[in-house]
């Protein structure tokens, strides 16, 4: 495996970033849930709050009537004496004690909720109330607000018992008759006094809940805000993080792509994350590793190639030099013999022919024939040897004006003959001008040569579609050959004829092929024995 | 020798003898108006009266240099560069009559300062017309600055 450099390594909060990107949405779209899911929890808590402290006031009004009742109805009692006056004090006063049994109840350790809701019921407080009105006790006794009402409402119980007591004492003084005026009146003053402290206190209860609510409200607000505050950032913070990250990942990977894209093979891109865009990443590095490793394997190759060309350019170069030698000395060494070997039979002719008798004289016209042929010979090799080391100079060549020009040369050369020159209009190409009219020359004075025994004779040139190739052709109607010796056609000194049928070197077609091949084409021939022949060439 | 001749530089003994043949059977220069040289060392010896030719008259030049390339020594090709380098020589003109028909030993010769470069023809018959027309042109018709001298 690759080792990536500039890895960024273990971060706070790494974790995060390294999780796939669809979660990564997910969590922040959590965190707005949560957000809301907490304010509705907390909006919820807040209203059973302010409904417990709704019920505490509710539940003081009921109690402050149900004492001024009792008191009423007490102080009626006293002058009525009427049996139903106290029933209807019982029952007033049966209010506070049922919210004292209940708040009893509660004080303790592990309070008995079946005797806390019965005493809330008979202190006539709503079945609903009565759950919130146990909690709120619990859970908030500890707040300064609540514990001081709990401490008034303790207090008005104590001076609850106090009116009880006198009550009872009127009670029983009236039914066993034993009571005097003076003490039921001052059984009332007292009365008045304990009704004038409770008066107080449940003043002071009240304003005590009131307080309470504000701080409650006053607490609410504060979590709520705190709480949207707090997940707004936290979410907020997350968001913006992850999408800086990705930012960064993506920027930091279009840039490596550009840098690889320009050609840095060697560049890699910091891999900093495991997410969707990190193992992108990682691939991206290794495929531009890969694509390192095969560029430099291609420039070794192409250097080993490069190598070899050169080697294989130094060999030709050698060998063409080896090859200018050799022609050069042809040229000049064995040429020179042949002039003394010709000079010297003209000058016998010339000089001493009537010393020669006339088979001496032929013979010597048999040497100076050997003499020119071995000279042509030595023309046409070095014709053939100079195609060969030739530069080739392609640039467009007009076919139809050269092969007309080669037409009138070869006239000139024979104006008796009637040949028939049949030369397509049009025909341009791109070649070396010099090897192309030499291989024309030699095509074109093979024709005129194997239509020498014809009377009349037609040679053409054109060009046809061989293959999808535009072929030229030369074409005659003289001796021809026969196709079964076709593969010996274009092999230097092979000749299809005897030179008392046609005189020649056997090396025309042979330089003809040269050339072609030099120009990356091919030649062919077709022929049939007295039937004519074509040539094809594709340049 | 205060007469007017020719310096044919060959060493081929064939060529040489062909064209002396050719030269008095055309009545163009006898023999005696032909100096021959058989390499370049002694073409430049000659030229410049130096070694063998060591005490000739060295402002007697030839009306023209028939000259070989191909020669053991010293080439035609270097004949000819040192010809045209020496303000002596520079004028006399050089006929180049080579067997060779190579593209580079003809520019070679004209970059160099030859007057003519003719191939010498393998058939003896045009050979002898060849060398007979320019023994008439050379030495007969042409005109050079260097005979004043």
């Amino acid at each position: 495996m690759t080792a990536y450099p500039e890895r960024m390594g273990a971060r706070p909060l790494h974790w995060l970033l390294s999780l796939p990107i669809p979660i990564k949405v997910n969590l922040v779209v959590a965190i707005f849930v949560l957000i809301i899911v907490a304010l509705i929890s907390i909006g919820y808590g807040g209203m059973e709050l302010l409904s417990g402290v709704r019920a505490y006031v509710g539940g003081e009004g009921l109690w402050s009537k149900s004492q001024k009742q009792a008191l009423y109805s007490l102080t009626k009692y006293a002058r009525s004496r009427d049996e139903a006056d106290y029933q209807s004090y019982l029952h007033a006063i049966a209010v506070p004690l049922g919210d004292k049994k209940a708040r009893l109840e509660l004080v303790k350790q592990d309070p008995e909720y079946g005797i806390v809701y019965r005493g809330f019921g008979e202190g006539r407080n709503h079945p609903d109330d009565h759950w919130i009105m146990s909690r709120l006790f619990k859970w908030f006794i500890d707040v300064q607000y609540f514990r001081r009402a709990v401490t008034i409402w303790t207090e008005a119980d104590e001076v609850i018992s106090e009116m009880l007591a006198r009550g009872d004492e009127l009670r029983t003084g009236i039914v066993t008759a034993s009571i005097t005026a003076p003490r039921i009146e001052q059984i009332l003053v007292e009365v008045e006094a304990i009704d004038k402290r409770l008066t107080r206190l449940e003043d002071d209860f009240s304003f005590t809940l009131g307080e309470a609510a504000r701080w409650a409200k006053g607490l609410l607000t504060k979590v709520m805000l705190a709480a949207a505050v707090a997940f707004v950032a936290l979410g907020t913070v997350l968001g913006l993080m992850i999408s800086k990250h990705l930012r960064t990942e993506l920027a930091a990977l279009g840039d490596g792509a550009v840098r690889v894209a320009a050609g840095d093979l060697d560049h890699r891109i910091p891999v900093a994350s495991r997410d969707e865009v990190g193992r992108l990443t990682e691939t991206f590095n290794a495929m531009t590793a890969n694509l390192a490793a095969s560029r430099g394997e291609i420039r070794k190759l192409n250097a080993e190639l490069e190598q070899r060309v050169i080697e294989r350019t130094a060999q030709l170069e050698a060998a063409n030099k080896e090859l200018e030698a050799f022609s050069y000395s042809v040229s000049h060494d064995l040429r020179a013999p042949l002039r003394g070997i010709d000079g010297f039979s003209l000058a016998l002719l010339e000089e001493y022919s009537e010393k020669l008798d006339e088979t001496g004289q032929h013979y010597l016209r048999r040497v100076r024939a050997g003499s020119r042929h071995m000279a042509q010979l030595i023309e046409d090799l070095l014709n053939l040897s100079r195609v060969s080391r030739s530069e080739i100079h392609r640039v467009r060549v007009d076919l139809t004006a050269l092969a007309r020009a080669i037409a009138t040369e070869l006239q000139r050369t024979q104006p008796d003959r009637r040949v028939t020159f049949v030369i397509a209009d049009g025909l341009v190409t791109e070649a070396d001008p010099g090897l192309l009219r030499a291989m024309l020359e030699n095509l074109f004075g093979n024709s005129w040569k194997f239509t020498r025994k014809h009377a009349e004779a037609r040679i053409e040139l054109g060009a046809s579609d061989r293959g999808g190739e535009r072929a030229y052709f030369v074409r005659d109607d003289g001796a021809g050959f026969d196709m079964a010796y076709a593969d010996k056609l274009f092999r230097p000194f092979q000749r299809l004829h005897t030179m008392e049928d046609f005189e020649g070197t056997g090396i025309g077609l042979a330089t003809v092929q040269r050339i072609v091949l030099r120009h990356g084409g091919r030649v062919w021939g077709e022929a049939a024995i007295e039937g004519g022949a074509t040539f094809y060439f594709v340049l | 020798m205060d007469k007017p001749f020719v310096l044919l530089v060959d060493d081929n003994p064939d060529d040489v003898a062909l064209m002396q043949r050719v030269f008095s059977r055309a009545g163009v220069l006898a023999r005696d108006e032909v100096v021959v040289a058989r390499d370049g060392v002694q073409a430049l010896d000659f030229l410049f009266a130096t070694g063998e030719h060591a005490g000739r008259e060295a402002t007697l030049l030839p009306r023209v240099v028939f000259l070989d390339l191909k020669m053991p020594r010293v080439d035609g090709l270097e004949v000819l560069r040192r010809l045209r380098a020496d303000e002596r020589t520079k004028l006399v003109p050089v006929v180049v009559l080579t067997s060779s028909d190579e593209d580079h030993d003809l520019a070679q010769s004209y970059r160099l300062g030859a007057n003519s470069y003719i191939r010498k023809p393998e058939d003896s018959t045009e050979f002898s017309e060849a060398v007979g027309t320019l023994g008439r042109y050379w030495f007969r018709l042409n005109r050079t600055p260097v005979e004043s001298a």
